[in-house]
């Protein structure tokens, strides 16, 4: 019975049918959902006449049924020649270490089921975050400055190191320094991918993506091989929304990719908070008009906490926090802190407003690099460090 | 009739003397010239000819052979020309060889007979000297620079009929006045001072520094920031050129022809700025006949590398030899030519490609581009760039400080004065060691002479671990220390100069990973 029922849909099994629905490219995931819609499952759309053999659609024209462009019935008719194609390369796949989940698997995340353009299937490398665990993308700019890097460390170590897990882009920039921050306090991190699980893009985040592999999950609905091709990142950035319950911009420019993301989660009913900014600095231009139209502003870890429902401790304002730094500290470093903000600043500066000499200042920014209080993120600059890492 | 008169060659930087061997005989009229000659020597022929018939010497044809020994070494340059021309009158009779015995000849003959000028008239007079000549007879413009030379007459001549009145007389040539020149008595000629750069206190200090033990030292700053005004201003802090110094700059200026007209002497410290498109052998030094290249023209002085990353990747390469033996050594089939190049590197670039980085209000660069950017430096060539500073925008408080008269900038004397007594300071500790300056230090003289305080010893312990130091950054560190403790008198390394060396580390580990 099972023979018979597999020879009608080309010796393919109902996992690879998901998977043959996967790798269609033409079809997006919404034409996808309303085939489906239509035709039930992935045995029905595979049986059905019109694709294929003499009673094709001929093609001149759109199929009114199922709304589907000539391009894209070619494209059905056209995967479907070599059943025998699509077992191998699933099992070519699978070999590399890549799992496929599709739709109908139990494992498949929930969370995504429920999307009007839920993909037929997932790629995965490394794990998938557990069902119950709750997640938060954080997402930004990928040309971002320092107090956009030092945020997303920040909220990246907070959340992973209290068990919520931190999705985002895997970008460079934001997406990629809260990742790091992730791995880095021992949590989780999800990586939604634009491209194949297969390719790291961009390049240089290479260490993370391995990293990620390793502790943490590569996720991507792109048949392995993809390229990354700018038409596919705001497509990816609806799953980032979708896999997390809330979304935390860091900094984003007035068009920026990580709006399309708060977008996507407005319309998934995720919640969106942004993290402020000031006014003028082209970075958070975004973020700030995000909490105008009414997004959650957040400064602190406490804050995401009540976003997200939970409580973790009693709330400790950044504020207290510099202060109890400050008093390990002599008078001379207080001025220097106080002469550091998180926009770099060039240590003549710093000499002009302390009037302590460049040797001296040297001497001292450098101790005080070694204890975490500043950094210097390139020759001579330096900027406070808002949540020294203890 | 044979004679033989003397006269000399530039090889690399130094003067040789050679023979130019005339003969006259019965035969068919010919003039022919032998001796491994390049082309402007062949030409000899024709302007040695034509001047001595335009200076009135009748010479009846005859058959005449010069050769220019020894034969085995090329013959290039027009230097020869009075020596020929001399050695054809000789063998004619028309003057006596007596008087050409202690005498070398230079210069190049004019159609009409007047002498021109050559390059490289200093290096030949002082090899004329070490070989025993009692006097050269040279073109009158070159006469000031070649009495530079001490102990040899310099007989200045304006014609091929003057030399031939000078030779034919009795009584005692008329040698050019020497002058004295001494580096530093003439008044520095500088028309550049620090005291014109307002603020920038971080890259003054890293330029005193970097003077101090000449460091190799690499600026980045956005554009405008003063990286050129700086770098133009590292001459004038560094001590004044000393006798022998001199002497070896002239001499390369000399050979490329390149000496200021109207001062024999190159008394001030070179800078030499070449554009980023040059070659990799002009920069260097090459040629068939070899030449001396940026570096050895700026040899002593300073080499200044503006838009560093813009420079073709080989140009930037074949520096990495003559840093490290502070000589150019070019090899040609014929022998191979050494040129000085003890210099020091200033490099100047932009952090990214549009230059405001890290002002993310202005720089949209990725953070791809500015480490590609970087990377168009190799890590080799970086790790012989001992200082790293980075200059910060001018500020409009600084142009406004400028304007004001009472806020007085420190002037490249009083930086100098500090310069000069680190110097001193590593000449009596390197007197026995064959080096002058900490950046000369191997890792062995390095342990012997760069000792740190207690302080400072933990201090380094700290920043080697927690900042991830390789063992090359730890070493330059320690060198740039060493230098930081001279200017302040220091026997041991402080805490604090350890902490400003480090301060001075390139970012490698963050860009150049």
């Amino acid at each position: 019975m099972e023979d018979r029922s597999r020879d009608r849909y080309g010796g393919l099994s109902s996992r690879e049918l998901w998977f043959w629905l996967s790798t269609l490219d033409v079809i997006g995931p919404v034409s996808l959902n309303r085939l489906l819609g239509v035709f039930g499952s992935p045995e029905g759309i595979w049986t059905h006449h019109a694709w294929s053999g003499a009673d094709a659609w001929n093609g001149d024209h759109d199929m009114p049924c199922v709304e589907l462009n000539p391009k894209q019935i070619k494209e059905l008719g056209d995967s479907k020649l070599e059943p025998e194609k699509i077992a191998k390369k699933l099992a070519a796949i699978e070999k590399d270490g890549i799992a496929f989940i599709g739709r109908n698997e139990a494992d498949f995340p929930g969370k995504l089921r429920s999307l009007p353009d839920c993909p037929a299937g997932l790629f995965v490398k490394g794990s998938l975050p557990m069902p119950d665990m709750p997640m938060v993308a954080i997402v930004g700019a990928r040309s971002c400055d320092e107090y956009g890097r030092q945020m997303a460390e920040y909220f990246g170590r907070e959340l992973a190191s209290h068990g919520i897990g931190v999705v985002s882009g895997m970008a460079a920039g934001i997406d990629g320094e809260s990742q790091w921050a992730a791995l880095r306090s021992g949590g989780y991190s999800l990586a939604v991918l634009g491209s194949g699980v297969d390719i790291c893009y961009p390049r240089s985040n290479y260490n993370l993506y391995e990293q990620l592999i390793r502790d943490g999950g590569v996720v991507s609905e792109n048949v392995p091989g993809t390229i990354p091709q700018a038409f596919r990142f705001p497509m990816r950035n609806r799953l980032v929304s979708a896999f997390s319950d809330a979304v935390l911009v860091v900094e984003a420019r007035e068009r920026s990719g990580s709006l399309i993301t708060a977008d996507h989660a407005l319309e998934q009913g995720r919640d969106v908070m942004a993290v402020p900014g000031r006014v003028g600095d082209q970075l958070s231009e975004g973020c700030n008009r995000l909490i105008r139209q009414g997004a959650v502003m957040v400064t602190c870890f406490e804050d995401v906490c009540e976003v997200l429902g939970m409580d973790f401790s009693e709330p400790k304002n950044l504020r207290e926090a510099e202060d109890e730094e400050r008093k390990d500290h002599d008078a001379e470093w207080m001025k220097i802190i106080e002469a550091l903000s998180s926009t770099p600043s060039h240590i003549d500066n710093i000499s002009e407003k302390t009037g302590i000499a460049i040797s001296e200042l040297m001497h001292d920014l450098l101790l005080m690099e070694m204890r975490g209080v500043v950094r210097q993120v390139c020759q001579g600059q330096y900027v406070k460090l808002l949540f020294p890492d203890r | 009739m044979y004679s033989k008169v003397k006269t000399l060659m530039i090889v690399g930087i130094e003067g040789l003397v050679v023979s130019v061997e005339t003969d006259v005989s019965a035969g068919l009229p010919d003039f022919s010239m032998v001796g491994y000659l390049s082309s402007e020597s062949k030409e000899a022929k024709e302007r040695v000819r034509i001047s001595l018939k335009n200076s009135g010497f009748q010479l009846a044809p005859r058959r005449i052979t010069v050769n220019i020994a020894p034969a085995d070494i090329r013959k290039d340059g027009t230097a020869f020309d009075l020596a020929i021309a001399v050695g054809i009158l000789i063998s004619y009779g028309i003057i006596s060889s007596d008087r050409c015995k202690d005498i070398a000849f230079l210069g190049e003959l004019g159609l009409d007979g007047r002498l021109c000028p050559v390059h490289g008239v200093i290096s030949m007079v002082a090899a004329a000297k070490d070989e025993g000549f009692h006097g050269v007879i040279v073109p009158k413009e070159n006469a000031r620079e070649g009495s530079a030379v001490e102990g040899i007459k310099v007989y200045p001549a304006a014609s091929l009929g003057n030399v031939v009145e000078m030779l034919s007389g009795n009584e005692e040539l008329d040698s050019y006045a020497a002058e004295h020149w001494v580096a530093g008595q003439e008044e520095r000629k500088y028309d550049v001072d620090f005291s014109e750069i307002t603020g920038q206190a971080a890259v003054k200090r890293a330029a005193e520094v970097a003077a101090a033990g000449m460091h190799n030292i690499i600026m980045v700053g956005p554009p405008g920031s003063g990286k050129t005004m700086t770098a133009r201003r590292l001459p004038t802090i560094l001590p004044e050129l000393t006798q022998e110094e001199s002497m070896e700059v002239t001499k390369i200026y000399s050979i490329c022809g390149l000496l200021p007209p109207g001062r024999p002497m190159m008394l001030t410290r070179p800078f030499r700025s070449p554009h980023h498109t040059i070659s990799a052998s002009a920069l260097a030094g090459g040629g068939a006949v070899p030449r001396p290249g940026e570096i050895s023209l700026a040899n002593r002085g300073v080499l200044f590398l503006d838009e560093f990353p813009e420079f073709s990747r080989a140009s930037l390469e074949v520096l990495r030899q003559p840093l490290e033996d502070r000589r150019v050594t070019i090899s040609r089939v014929k022998g191979s030519y050494s040129f000085p190049s003890d210099c020091m590197v200033v490099a100047a670039m932009n952090p990214c490609p549009c230059g405001y980085y890290p002002d993310r209000d202005k720089c949209r660069c990725t953070d791809y581009a500015v480490r590609k950017y970087l990377q168009k430096i190799s890590r080799p060539l970086l790790d012989r760039m001992d200082i790293c500073v980075d200059m910060p925008a001018v500020a409009y408080s600084d142009i406004i400080m400028s304007r004001s008269v009472d806020v007085k900038q420190e002037d490249s004397a009083a930086i100098r004065g500090r310069v000069m007594a680190a110097w001193e300071r590593q000449k009596s500790r390197y007197k026995d060691e064959g080096i002058f300056f900490n950046s000369q230090l191997t890792n062995s003289q390095m342990e012997r002479f760069c000792h740190l305080s207690p302080a400072a010893e933990s201090m380094m312990a700290e920043v080697y671990r927690r900042m991830e130091l390789t063992a090359r950054a730890y070493h330059r560190i320690l060198k740039v220390a060493r230098t930081i403790s001279d200017l302040s008198g220091e026997a041991v390394i402080s805490e604090y100069s350890l902490a400003e060396a480090v301060g001075y580390r390139g970012l490698e580990q963050k860009y150049w990973g």
